[in-house]
C-alpha cells in the first residue's frame, strides 16, 4: 500500500464459538442478467457470530449469490432459509423485515440516495417503522433530522452537513453512511459486497471493525471480497465460488493465499 | 497570464438554488431586448409594454392569472413525473383528454345540480387524464418503452378524438359549421369574479399545488417517488415497489393535467372546442415544471410568469405589431439560461493564475 510506511491491519478477533445457523442455502439456482446460469446449485451455510468470507473471481455468481440473498433477483430452484424461516420467495422488502443488511457494491448507485442529504439516506431501510412515520404515511422530519445525526455522530462521517448531497461525501464517508445504516437496524444476517473496496487505510480499518462489531453481536456475516488477504484477516470461514458452485469451505486459519489463488481458477480440482 | 478551470463544487450552497434562476432569468430578459432592437423596437419601451399590459392594471391582472391557471395544472403535472425523473411530454394531450371527460359528463349527467355537476366533471375529468397517462406506464415499467415518446405521440391521438368528437357526435345542432360542442349547462359553469374573466380554477390549483408540497416534504410516498427519482437501483434496493410507484406517478400527473382541461372549460370557455383551449399549455407545463425545480410552490411563482408573458406578449402584437414568435422566442431565452444555470449550480468557473 502506498502510504510511505507498512500498515498493519490487524483486527483483533474474539473467539466466539458460532451459533444456529443463521443462512441457509440450499441448492439454489439463478440467472445472471444475461439469462445464462450464474448460481449452479449452489449450497452454503452461516451461523451467528460468524463471517463467512466468500472468495472468487469476479463474475463466478457472487454478484447473484448476494443478490437472491438480499431479495434483488428471484431464485429458480432450491430454497433460500434465513433465521429458520423458508424465503425463497424473496424480495428485497422482505428481505429487509428478517433482519438481512446489505452492504451493496455499488455504494453511490445502490447504496444511498445520491443527489439528497443525509437524512434521504439514513432512513432507507426504516422510514416505515414507528419511529419515523406515522401510520406508514407521515414522516416525522424533527426525528428523522435527529436520527440521520445520530449517525453523523456515533460513526464520525465527515460531511458540511445534513444538507449537502451525499454524492459530495468521499468514498470512506459514504460507506460509513451504508454500515452506520445497516448497523443501527441490528441485522441478522448481513451481506457485505466489496466493502473495503477503493477506500484508504483509515475507513478500510472502520468497515472490518465494524463487521467485527456485528460478529461479536452474534449476526452471520456474508463478506464477499477480491481482497484475500483481507478475507484471511477477517473470516472464520472461507468459501471459494467457482462458475456459481461453491467449491471449498476452509477455516480460514488453515488455508493459505496459494491455496485460495489456485482453488478460485478451478484449477485445483481440475474443474476447468 | 492564466486560464479558466471549471471545477465541481463541494459544498451544496442553499442560496445557490434561489439566486442562479433570479439571475437566469435577468440574462434572459438582456438576451431578449436584441429581438426586440432588431425589431427596430426600444427593448425598454416592449418590455415596458409588456409589464403594463400583464400587471399594469386589474384588470390585467386578471387575465395573467386566467393564463396562468392552465399553465398551473400542466406545470404541476410535469413536475410530479420529473420528481420521478420520468418526463411527462403528455400533458397537452392530457389536458384534451380532461376537457373530454368533462364535456361527457356535462352532457351526461345535465340535469343535476351544481353542487353534483360540478364534481362529477372533475372525477371524469381526472379519470380521463389519467387514463391518457396509464398507456405510457404500462409499456415503460412492462416493456422499457420510452415515455417521452409515448406520452408525446398521445398528445396527437388526444386531438384527433377531441375532432372527431366535435366533427361528430359532440358537434353543437345548433352551429353545424363549427366544430364545437352544445355550451355546457349553467350548473357545469363556473362563476367568473371582478367584472373578468378570472374563475375559481386559480384557486383548485393553489390547492392542489398546497397537497403536492405536502406529498412530497410529508410524506413516506413523496420520500419513494423522490428516491425513485435519484435512483431506481436505490429504491429497489430499499424495497420500494418501483414499478407501481411509477404507474401510479404517471396516472396521477395525466390527472392533474386532464382537471386543468375541465377547469379551462367549466371557468373560461364555457364549450368544448379545438381552438382556444389549450394555448400550448401541455408543452409550456414541461419549461414550467423544469425552471420550478420540481418545486409545487416554485410551479406557482413561475406559472404566472409564464401567464404574464402570455398576456404582455399578446399586448405586444396588439400595441407595437409583434408577431406571436417573440413570447416563444422569450420562453426558449429563459429555458436556455436557466440550464446554462444549473450547470453553474454543480461546477464552478475560476480563473487561475500563473505564477
Amino acid at each position: 500500500m502506498m502510504v510511505g510506511r507498512e500498515v498493519f491491519l490487524q483486527t483483533t478477533k474474539e473467539d466466539i464459538t458460532p451459533g444456529d445457523p443463521v443462512l441457509q442455502v440450499n441448492d439454489v439456482s439463478a440467472m445472471s442478467d444475461r439469462k445464462t446460469q450464474a448460481l449452479n446449485d449452489i449450497s452454503l451455510l452461516v451461523h451467528e457470530g460468524e463471517i463467512f468470507g466468500l472468495a472468487g473471481v469476479s463474475g463466478n455468481g457472487q454478484k447473484e449469490l448476494a443478490e437472491i440473498i438480499t431479495g434483488l433477483r428471484p431464485i429458480n430452484s432450491g430454497e433460500l432459509i434465513v433465521n429458520g424461516k423458508n424465503i425463497t420467495q424473496n424480495t428485497p422488502q422482505r428481505a429487509i423485515q428478517e433482519g438481512i443488511g446489505h452492504i451493496p457494491d455499488d455504494r453511490l448507485g445502490m447504496g444511498v440516495v445520491p443527489g439528497l442529504g443525509m437524512p434521504e439516506s439514513a432512513i432507507l431501510k426504516n422510514y416505515k417503522s414507528p419511529e419515523i412515520s406515522w401510520n406508514k404515511t407521515f414522516l416525522n422530519k424533527s426525528v428523522i433530522n435527529d436520527y440521520a445525526q445520530k449517525l453523523i455522530d456515533t460513526f464520525n462521517i465527515v460531511t458540511a452537513g445534513l444538507e449537502n448531497p451525499v454524492n459530495l461525501l468521499s468514498g470512506g464517508n459514504l460507506q460509513k453512511v451504508i454500515i452506520a445504516r445497516e448497523m443501527l437496524e441490528d441485522p441478522a444476517l448481513l451481506v457485505a459486497v466489496h466493502p473495503t473496496q477503493g477506500l484508504d487505510v483509515g475507513a478500510t480499518e472502520f468497515v472490518r471493525d465494524s463487521l467485527e462489531k456485528l460478529r461479536r453481536k452474534k449476526a452471520g456475516i456474508l463478506l464477499i471480497s477480491e481482497d484475500l488477504e483481507e478475507l484471511m484477516a477477517v473470516s472464520d470461514k472461507i468459501g471459494v465460488i467457482y462458475d456459481g458452485k461453491i467449491v471449498s469451505v476452509m477455516d480460514a486459519k488453515e488455508t493459505t493465499i496459494e491455496d485460495l489463488g489456485l482453488m478460485m481458477t478451478g484449477a485445483k480440482y481440475g474443474l476447468s | 497570464m492564466g486560464y479558466l478551470k471549471i471545477e465541481k463544487r463541494l459544498h451544496y450552497n442553499k442560496y445557490l438554488d434561489y439566486l442562479v434562476p433570479t439571475i437566469s432569468m435577468v440574462l434572459a430578459l438582456i438576451a431578449g431586448s436584441f429581438v426586440f432592437w432588431l425589431n427596430g423596437a426600444h427593448p425598454l419601451e416592449a418590455y415596458k409594454e409588456m409589464f403594463v399590459g400583464a400587471f399594469g392594471d386589474g384588470y390585467a391582472w386578471s387575465e395573467t392569472l386566467v393564463q396562468a391557471t392552465p399553465l398551473l395544472f400542466t406545470g404541476l403535472a410535469v413536475s410530479l413525473t420529473l420528481r420521478t425523473l420520468l418526463w411527462n411530454i403528455g400533458a397537452e394531450g392530457q389536458f384534451f383528454m380532461g376537457a373530454m371527460g368533462a364535456t361527457w359528463a356535462a352532457q351526461t349527467f345535465s340535469g343535476q345540480p351544481a353542487w353534483i355537476l360540478i364534481p362529477l366533471l372533475m372525477l371524469s375529468a381526472m379519470i380521463a387524464g389519467g387514463l391518457w397517462g396509464l398507456p405510457p406506464a404500462i409499456l415503460k415499467t412492462k416493456l422499457q418503452v420510452n415515455e417521452i415518446l409515448t406520452t408525446l405521440l398521445l398528445n396527437y391521438v388526444a386531438i384527433f378524438y377531441v375532432n372527431f368528437f366535435l366533427y361528430g357526435p359532440w358537434k353543437d345542432p345548433r352551429y353545424p359549421g363549427f366544430p364545437q360542442s352544445p355550451r355546457y349547462p349553467d350548473a357545469a359553469l363556473l362563476d367568473q369574479y371582478f367584472n373578468t374573466r378570472l374563475h375559481g380554477g386559480i384557486l383548485i390549483g393553489l390547492i392542489v399545488a398546497v397537497i403536492l408540497y405536502v406529498i412530497y416534504k410529508k410524506t413516506t410516498w413523496g420520500y419513494e417517488i423522490q428516491v425513485i427519482g435519484q435512483s431506481r437501483k436505490t429504491a429497489n434496493y430499499a424495497g420500494m415497489g418501483v414499478n407501481k410507484n411509477i404507474i401510479l406517478v404517471l396516472v396521477l400527473s395525466g390527472a392533474i393535467a386532464g382537471l386543468g382541461g375541465m377547469l379551462q372549460i367549466s371557468g373560461l370557455q364555457h364549450k368544448l372546442r379545438l381552438g382556444g383551449i389549450s394555448n400550448n399549455y401541455g408543452y409550456t407545463g414541461i419549461i414550467i415544471a423544469f425552471l420550478a425545480n420540481g418545486n409545487p410552490l416554485a410551479v406557482i411563482l413561475v406559472a404566472l410568469f409564464m401567464g404574464a408573458l402570455l398576456v404582455g406578449g399578446d399586448s405586444l402584437q396588439i400595441m407595437m405589431g409583434f408577431g406571436k414568435g417573440v413570447v416563444y422566442i422569450f420562453e426558449g431565452m429563459v429555458l436556455f439560461f436557466v440550464l446554462a444555470g444549473e450547470s453553474l449550480k454543480r461546477y464552478k468557473i475560476m480563473w487561475v493564475k500563473d505564477d
